[in-house]
């Protein structure tokens, strides 16, 4: 048997090394006009504002990309196919927002999240309900309905903010993101009785009611009191409980409105809960 | 619990008919629209429907 040579080895590597190829890389990731544009918005916001909107972006980012991350591992496992393709279009939309916010963390002399070498296994700020895949299906409709629209509050408090590339992203979110209500709610209605769906709607529920933080929150807060959201945390509060009080009244789980938070495990700075 | 089927149907030209391109199962309307908005998205229509199959009422039957 005649023995096949081995291929070079330095051609395997080839491309790390040359020059031109590693220009045209950093070049394809270099801020397009738009996002140069948005960064240098940054600059525009009052100095006692940066550290509150730097703060929000972050946390919108991060928990966007994990929720993205864990829709997209059910995509193979949903009970029906239609479930299983709304849940990789859902995952897409989810990582495609956290996309458009990391880049803007530069115009705040933070650096860009996925600027970091490994950055997909580096830990994020996002609620704690999201640190572990989802055990069932029905915690995956508890982030989709609970936890997701607690985002979409934020970004209906969004929509005429001043601050442009928020403004901007949050508009075209929340139109989005109706679809994921849509699919959500259908969901819950589906499942109401089973009986991983209580404890899980439960689970995420003081994940989602904390995460906009106390009333004197110190990036919510000053935000709100500036005009850059149009509501504080206990208001953006009160209209996540509006809006999902029609729905758990119908399937029966209005007793979670009952719930109370707790407060003492709220980590403010990394806006999530502890332990 | 059996699900209801609905029929998809979608369009990609002004000057074509709706055509049938598949079915979903949902419990309602919204449902139904939006799986088949995500499953049937390989051409960008300009039209599409969903109408629940038990609506359809044979007038010659095979």
């Amino acid at each position: 048997m005649t023995e096949e040579p081995a291929p070079p080895a330095q051609a395997v590597f080839e491309a790390a090394v040359d020059a031109e190829a590693t220009a045209r890389a950093v070049a394809a990731a270099a801020p397009v006009a738009q996002e140069r544009a948005d960064l240098s918005l940054a600059s525009t916001l009052e100095p006692k504002l940066r550290e509150p909107m730097r703060a929000l972006l972050t946390s919108l980012a991060d928990n966007k990309y994990l929720l993205g991350r864990r829709y997209a591992e059910w995509c193979t496992g949903a009970p029906k196919l239609e479930s299983a393709v709304a849940a990789a279009a859902m995952a897409q939309d989810e990582l495609g927002h956290a996309r458009s916010f990391y880049p803007l963390l530069r115009g705040f002399g933070s650096p860009s999240h996925m600027d970091d070498k490994g950055w997909q296994k580096a830990s994020t700020n996002a609620v704690a309900y999201l640190d572990q895949p989802f055990q069932h299906w029905a915690n995956y409709i508890a982030a989709n309905v609970v936890l997701d629209t607690a985002l979409t509050t934020l970004f209906e408090a969004a929509t005429e903010s001043p601050y442009e590339p928020l403004r901007q992203r949050a508009a075209k979110i929340v139109q989005e993101e109706s679809a994921h209500w849509v699919h959500g709610s259908g969901w819950l209605r589906r499942m109401a009785e089973q009986p991983e769906m209580r404890p899980a709607l439960a689970e995420v529920w003081d994940d989602a009611f904390t995460w906009f933080g106390r009333e004197d929150d110190a990036a919510f807060a000053p935000l709100a009191a500036a005009g850059l959201l149009s509501q504080g945390p206990d208001a953006l509060r009160a209209a996540l409980r509006a809006r999902l009080t029609p729905l758990l009244d119908e399937v029966g789980a209005g007793a979670l409105l009952e719930r109370e938070l707790p407060w003492q495990r709220w980590a403010a700075t990394r806006r999530r809960l502890s332990g | 619990m059996k699900q209801p089927v609905w029929l998809v149907l979608a369009r990609r030209k002004y000057e074509e008919p709706l055509y049938e391109v598949g079915s979903v199962t949902a419990d309602d309307a919204e449902m139904a629209a939006l799986f088949a908005q995500s499953i049937y998205d390989e051409h960008p229509w300009i039209e599409m429907i969903v109408a629940p199959r038990d609506s359809l009422r044979t007038v010659i039957a095979a």
